[in-house]
């Protein structure tokens, strides 16, 4: 072997035996690790907020009417760190997921009424353009909506799921009023609205789901031959 | 060509033949239905199942891809929530339709809406080949008298062969067994209940066309002989058959009847051309022996003359009863009590039955009721009969006379304690020229009988082992007795 050769093979070795031969982790670095990419999402999810809260600021009426809906978001962000720092890290995870689902809710209220379109990476707004306003895209938003408020009844008889009954109500108000809209050719609007209504549902399914009896998370997939 | 033109045969053939065919086409037309009935029951539970479980796997499809949080990736209850809400959802437009979805791998059933267990072995077996196709795949299972129709789509997630099928089921209650049991059961019945009335019809049929041919049969031999009868038999055509019986007894009364007055109307014209010719000389050579009689003085010639005059005495007593016979009215009528005819009746024959010792005595059994009669015809209607019955007693043995009445006649019976008559000779008892007697004309019934039927009586002759008795009965004047009691 040519000693130019050396070094090429070392790090062949490095990179694809190297992995092989060393254990696969134990599971409390990986539990540790995946509290940790929680809690940073936790972070970047209240600033998050924030960003949606100055947003909708732009109007007072719109201020009053998102401001429950944050306030629940937040609250739902507090109960997150409080299981994931008990361990309860699933149970945080879906707390996380219907904050997250509340906030997007509100963004999607804002540029209904607004009629603007916020980009969250950079805090600013903007008309929508021609696709926005797309019949097409907006009546299958609608469709969508439709169907994750029609799963509101599953959930109703559901353990828990009188204490987000708001949420299911503001749900399919904001689906009738997508509905109106849409009937009016405001397909942004109605788009914006049919979306805030799909992520109230999905918040209510998150949110029960954080209320069942804890469980094991799956194995993780591994495709084999 | 008018109904009516058909014969009998044809047209019962004609209805038999149109009975089967009827029945054959119901049964098959049934049996067709039934099939078809099962047939589209399952090719509805196919639509319905197939139409369920594609909305099942396109709604996960696109939860899947728009959804970042998949709700496979997720515990097996918080999974379970999820898909349940989907199946719940989309099966709630398709009643009595059952559904979740299949995870290959795990082998089982999740965010299923099932009301009872047993879908595992069918899906089981369906899903491979749902994979291995990546189509919509349905199969029928048998379950008792139930057919349960599954309908089974892969859920394509984009990792290659679907780890995720959508399935929906559809349990069709009772639509085999018991329910074709029950069908076999009402189409054993309907062919049973068909043959029946095939079998009547057949039968009747038989039934009506051998009557028909009995009765027209027996109605051309009635033609050709009028003693023939119908055989007894039952039903309508035995009613036919009787009636037709007595039409033929009476028939053949009144042609006897007939002959009979025929008879007389004949010895009627005889008798009155005889009795013109026979009385004239019958009365001179009378008068002549009288005289021949009244002058001769040796005794031997004036008996001779004697008994001449006795023979002719006795042709012109024939030549009477002879044109007693043919005179049809019965006279002058009078309403009178009998009794006095039967005690002059009885005088009448005194002589001869003194000279046999026999005694004849009368009796009224309750009274004397008037009677409207021609006095010197009825007279001679009873000489003749006491005469008979004195002649045909025996010795010193007696003859009674018995008058009765009911409300509407009277009745004379005379019995006498003889021999009778043989039954051979009684039906021709009341002929004219008919005798027993050895020196009898044969008159004496035959006038009597007329008699007693121009006063519109009866005349009846019993002959029995202690004798014989002869009864005339007469109706009574009820005018008469009315009056006797308006006058009482």
């Amino acid at each position: 072997m040519s000693p130019l050769k050396i070094p090429i093979v070392a790090v062949l070795v490095t990179c694809f035996v190297s992995p092989l031969a060393l254990p696969a982790g134990d599971g409390k670095r990986d539990r540790l690790t995946k509290e940790q990419e929680l809690a940073r999402d936790l972070d970047k999810q209240e600033r998050r907020l924030q960003g949606i809260r100055e947003y909708a600021s732009r109007s007072s009426g719109l201020s009053k009417e998102v401001e429950p809906l944050l306030a629940d978001a937040l609250r739902l962000q507090q109960q997150a760190r409080k299981t994931l720092a008990s361990g309860q890290t699933y149970v945080a995870e879906r707390l996380k997921s219907a904050s997250k689902n509340l906030g997007e809710a509100v963004e999607h209220l804002a540029n209904a009424r607004l009629n603007l379109k916020w980009d969250d990476d950079d805090g600013r707004s903007e008309p929508p353009d021609q696709d926005d306003r797309s019949e097409k895209d907006s009546a299958r938003e609608l469709e969508r909506a439709y169907f994750r408020t029609a799963q509101l009844n599953f959930f109703a008889r559901q353990k828990g799921a009188a204490g987000v009954s708001e949420w299911a109500t503001l749900s399919r108000r904001f689906y009738q009023e997508g509905r109106a809209v849409f009937d009016k050719q405001e397909y942004f609007k109605a788009r914006q609205l049919a979306k805030a209504s799909a992520e109230l549902s999905s918040a209510v399914e998150k949110y029960l789901q954080s209320q069942l009896p804890e469980e094991l998370p799956p194995p993780p997939k591994v495709n084999r031959p | 060509m008018r109904w009516t033109a058909f014969s009998l045969r044809a047209q019962l053939a004609l209805v038999l033949v149109a009975a089967v065919v009827t029945v054959a086409v119901a049964v098959l037309l049934i049996v067709q239905l039934v099939g078809s009935t099962e047939g589209l029951l399952v090719a509805e539970a196919r639509r319905q199942t197939a139409l369920a479980a594609q909305q099942l796997q396109q709604q996960l499809m696109e939860r899947l891809r728009l959804d970042s949080d998949s709700p496979l990736a997720l515990p097996a209850a918080s999974r379970q929530l999820s898909l349940r809400a989907i199946s719940e959802t989309v099966l709630a437009g398709f009643p009595a339709v059952e559904g979740g979805y299949w995870l290959a791998a795990e082998g089982e059933v999740a965010g299923a809406v099932v009301e009872a267990t047993g879908v595992q072995g069918p899906l089981k077996d369906l899903a491979p080949k749902a994979r291995q196709t990546g189509q919509l795949e349905f199969t029928e299972v048998a379950r008792g008298a139930d057919v349960w129709v599954f309908s089974v789509v892969p859920v394509e997630s984009g990792s290659g062969r679907a780890e995720v099928l959508a399935w929906s089921l559809k349990r069709l209650r009772e639509v085999r067994s018991p329910g074709r049991l029950r069908l076999n059961a009402y189409l054993t019945v309907l062919a049973l209940t068909s043959l029946l009335a095939v079998g009547s019809t057949l039968a009747v049929a038989i039934r009506l066309r051998r009557q028909v041919k009995v009765t027209t049969e027996g109605i051309r031999k009635l033609e050709s002989d009028l003693d023939f009868l119908f055989p007894c038999s039952g039903g309508e055509f035995g009613e036919i058959t009787d009636a037709v019986n007595r039409m033929s007894q009476q028939r053949k009364q009144l042609e006897v009847e007939l002959r009979r007055h025929e008879q007389l109307a004949v010895l009627g014209r005889l008798v009155a051309g005889v009795a013109h010719e026979v009385r004239n000389p019958l009365n001179n050579l009378q008068l002549t022996l009288q005289l021949l009689l009244r002058n001769e003085a040796a005794p031997a010639l004036a008996e001779q003359y004697g008994r001449l005059l006795k023979e002719v005495g006795r042709m012109e007593e024939i030549v009477q009863q002879l044109l007693s016979l043919v005179r049809r009215d019965s006279g002058e009528r009078s309403s009178q009590p009998l009794a006095p005819v039967l005690r002059d009746s009885i005088a009448a024959v005194f002589l001869q039955s003194k000279q046999k010792d026999v005694q004849v005595a009368l009796t009224l059994a309750n009274g004397d009721k008037p009677v409207a009669v021609n006095r010197a015809q009825l007279q001679q209607v009873f000489v003749n009969l006491i005469r008979n019955a004195v002649e045909a007693a025996p010795e010193r043995s007696s003859v009674s006379v018995n008058l009765s009445h009911d409300r509407s006649s009277a009745r004379v019976s005379i019995a006498d304690a003889g021999q009778g008559v043989s039954a051979q000779d009684q039906p021709q008892l009341f002929q004219p020229f008919f005798s027993t007697k050895p020196q009898g004309v044969g008159l004496g019934l035959a006038i009597s009988r007329e008699i007693v039927e121009a006063h519109s009586g009866r005349i009846v002759f019993e002959c029995g082992p202690e004798g014989t008795t002869v009864t005339v009965s007469l109706p009574v004047d009820v005018e008469s007795q009315k009056d006797r009691i308006d006058d009482c």
